[in-house]
């Protein structure tokens, strides 16, 4: 028995390994990735049917339960985005770095790691719990994070702990004891231009917490190779409200994704961020309808 | 004990005082030994003493430094005993009740005290007896250091002058014009007679007050300088501690000593203080607070750690303790729950982060009843627990950044009540695409008569602009009661994602 195991020999009708590839030298390439897309294809299965039982999240702003809705993955709920990263999710032990495109695009950017972070909050198995970090000197030229609205993003401000800090190094120093406290959901921080040793301590206490971080910089912070994606966000005019032509509707962002372990960059989409589903979803191109009534007053000549 | 502040002294021999502004004259408030020697006293004239002695020195009293000095030596008092208190501007007193075995008997630990205290140059004078009104007797109007045996103080006070009992310069010349000279003939003498001798009832029952609190017969009662604490552990060296290293390794042990007992009585720290006696007179105190009941005497130590590398040891550590202030019930300890285990590791991580950062900078958002927007949200601090109040409304919209203050904008809008067209905020100008509005708040009218500032009603607009970034923007007043209280004014109020 044991020869033949080694020999990789199996007869056809025996069902093949669930879990634990019994000899992973066995075979050439072809059947070896073949096994390998077999075992994606039953872990994604399990990961859709979690065994346990859901706690059910109080619904953010109103303390009732909200729908049983807990992704066990940490998406974006758009197809094309979560396409484009490894695996179909964002890694939940790691830095994520989000930058606005200009000066002006600063809550743009601030609204998406929120997001994200709301996303990550609701999912099955995190802690409900969301860190957030800021300098005094952020708060005061910006603003403070106003409790009320963070509820849009999909994250219950009495679940937000936040720390606002005079100097950086105690920033980069309580993102990283917040890390390091695997008590978290989330860590958001919006730190100033950085060193490159404290980015460093802060991927080793995500990856040790298995707690992601996800940092916002400068639009003109230097680039690190410590993140395990780095976005770029740039606020659009969004389209008029459904029952107010006048009024803005949900938020739009152009956002780029400039680099990911192991997902296919660069790239680019357009995203609106619905508040009733806290999801993404894609942004289709708008037609430019003085062009095609021009076009068609040109047919009908 | 008694202390004298002469501190400054130039060499024992010369006679030297200090002197303090009383009026317009100089009065001495302390004078050396050798200046008593010549008469000169406190409360004499400046100008007098220098009379009777030309060469005498003389400093400038102060007072405020002089109490700071000894609120510092009382703190380092602490080692003897956890309660005492400053009394008067010249003394302190410690109940050493059950602690004296731990210095070897009464009289070593008065020794120890006097002796040490000797060391860093104080002169003291001490006294121990039953009551705090017969060591005060003691401690000035007899040789020091004396003791007066438990339940000994009648024999002990007996040959006292009456000025011993704290008694007002009135009183003491009534008895001393009554023939009653020491403490002794007081407390002999039929009490119905006496009452007689004095003009007022009062006055006899203050001496007789005075009279009953030395002897223990009535109770005095003292607050202590600081709460006395649930538990506290403590260890004296023989030799001083002069690493930081060290002293981390004794609190360790000190940690865990206390952590067991706390475990023993079912109970968690919610405070511990953390206190070195520094062998050259000073003490370092360092607090720390826990947002949870806790009795894990590792964080403890970190809640401390960071702190005690930087404490300034001075020439050494000689006396550790480690108390809690605060104590509350905590089960006895299991392995838990992953739901208990997050808020455990939630709870430490507060901890940690407020005795670095500080407590009031590492909190929870919470609402308060108000609709005016800065006033509808305050920050709770962390450490004082989970918000108990309602749920934040996620409807009306409200910005997700909000300024500290409302920053002025120059706006072109429609009148009277149209939204702005176009605004120029820190040098830049927005031209408004989309907008929605006004959302009127009016000013709180109970609080401008509490505090007689009128203030005027908002008009917020959510607007976007053309790039797509969205404010929140408001009118302060009416165009239609601009006659009342001026022209409106526009801010920007918060940022929208």
């Amino acid at each position: 028995m044991k020869s033949a195991l080694s020999a990789g020999v199996r007869s056809p009708r025996e069902p093949a390994p669930a879990c634990v590839p019994r000899n992973p030298k066995a075979g050439g390439a072809g059947p070896r990735t073949h096994l390998i897309e077999r075992l994606r294809a039953s872990i994604s299965a399990i990961e859709q049917n979690p065994v346990s039982i859901p706690r059910p999240p109080a619904h953010p702003g109103t303390g009732e339960p909200g729908p049983a809705c807990h992704p066990s993955r940490w998406t974006f709920g758009a197809r094309p985005v979560d396409a484009a990263l490894p695996g179909g999710r964002l890694a939940t032990s790691g830095l994520h770095d989000i930058r606005p495109a200009a000066h002006g695009d600063g809550p743009a950017a601030l609204a998406f790691a929120l997001a994200l972070a709301g996303r990550r909050l609701s999912m099955h198995g995190a802690s409900p719990l969301l860190f957030w970090g800021f300098t005094a000197a952020s708060a005061h030229e910006t603003g403070a994070p106003h409790g009320p609205g963070l509820i849009r993003f999909g994250v219950d401000p009495a679940h937000v702990l936040m720390a606002e800090v005079r100097r950086a190094r105690d920033l980069a120093w309580a993102v990283e004891e917040a890390l390091k406290s695997r008590a978290l959901g989330a860590v958001l921080a919006r730190l100033p231009d950085m060193a490159v040793l404290p980015l460093r301590r802060l991927t080793l206490a995500a990856r040790a917490g298995r707690t992601p971080c996800l940092l916002l910089l400068d639009h003109h912070a230097a680039a690190h190779g410590f993140a395990d994606s780095r976005w770029r966000v740039t606020a659009l005019p969004s389209a008029p409200h459904p029952f107010d032509a006048r009024a803005s509707g949900a938020p739009r962002w152009k956002i780029d994704l400039e680099r990911c372990r192991g997902g296919t960059v660069p790239q680019t989409w357009q995203v609106e961020w619905s508040d009733d589903a806290y999801c993404f979803a894609m942004v289709a191109p708008m037609a430019d309808r003085a062009d095609a009534a021009r076009e068609r007053r040109v047919l009908s000549r | 004990m008694r202390r004298e502040s002469a501190a400054s002294c130039p060499d024992d021999g010369a006679p030297f005082v200090l002197a303090l502004a009383e009026g317009k004259a100089l009065r001495i408030s302390a004078a050396s030994p050798a200046a008593l020697a010549l008469g000169i006293e406190p409360g004499l004239g400046l100008a007098d003493a220098r009379a009777r002695c030309p060469h005498l020195l003389c400093a400038p009293a102060e007072p405020a430094s002089d109490a700071h000095a000894l609120l510092k030596l009382a703190r380092w008092c602490g080692r003897y005993g956890p309660a005492l208190n400053l009394d008067g501007p010249d003394g302190l007193w410690i109940d050493v009740t059950g602690v004296a075995h731990l210095f070897g008997g009464e009289k070593a630990l008065l020794r120890d005290l006097c002796e040490r205290l000797a060391r860093f140059g104080v002169t003291a004078r001490a006294g121990l007896a039953g009551t705090r009104a017969a060591a005060w007797a003691l401690a000035r109007f007899s040789a020091s250091p004396s003791i007066a045996p438990p339940g000994g103080q009648v024999a002990a006070l007996a040959s006292l002058p009456v000025e011993a009992l704290r008694l007002a310069p009135d009183e003491v010349r009534l008895l001393r014009r009554l023939g009653l000279k020491r403490i002794g003939q007081l407390a002999t003498i039929p009490r119905a007679g006496l009452k007689r001798r004095f003009p007022s009832r009062d006055d006899c029952e203050a001496v007789l007050l005075r009279l009953d609190q030395a002897m223990g017969v009535r109770a005095e009662p003292a607050a202590p300088l600081a709460p006395s604490p649930f538990h506290c552990v403590r260890a004296a060296f023989p030799d001083p501690l002069i690493s930081s290293e060290g002293v981390s390794h004794a609190v360790a042990g000190l940690a865990d000593d206390l952590c067991a007992a706390l475990d023993k009585s079912g109970l968690g720290a919610r405070a511990a203080t953390l206190t070195l006696w520094r062998c050259d007179g000073g003490t370092v105190q360092l607090r720390a607070g826990a947002s949870a009941p806790s009795r894990d005497a590792g964080h403890l130590l970190r809640l401390f750690a960071e702190r005690l590398a930087s404490a300034d040891l001075g020439a050494g550590v000689d006396v550790i303790a480690l108390a809690t202030q605060g104590v509350e019930r905590l089960g006895a300890s299991q392995k838990i729950f992953l739901e208990r285990e997050t808020r455990l590791s939630a709870a430490r991580l507060i901890d940690r982060l407020s005795a670095r950062i500080g407590a009031a900078q590492v909190f929870r958002l919470e609402r308060r009843d108000s609709h005016i927007p800065e006033r509808a949200v305050t920050r709770r601090s962390a450490m004082r627990g989970e918000a108990k109040g309602e749920a934040m409304p996620a409807a009306p919209q409200r910005p997700l950044l909000m300024l500290g203050r409302p920053e002025p904008i120059a706006v072109i809008a429609g009148i009277p009540e149209g939204p702005p067209l176009r605004f120029t905020w820190r040098r830049l100008t927005r031209c408004i695409v989309r907008w929605q509005g006004p959302e009127r708040i009016a000013p709180e009218w109970w609080r401008e008569i509490a505090t007689r500032r009128p203030s005027r009603p908002r008009d917020y607009y959510r607007v976007e602009d053309e790039q797509g970034a969205r404010y929140w923007v408001f009118r302060d007043g009416l165009y239609q009661r601009q006659g009342e209280d001026g022209p409106p004014a526009w801010y920007v109020h918060g940022l929208c994602g």
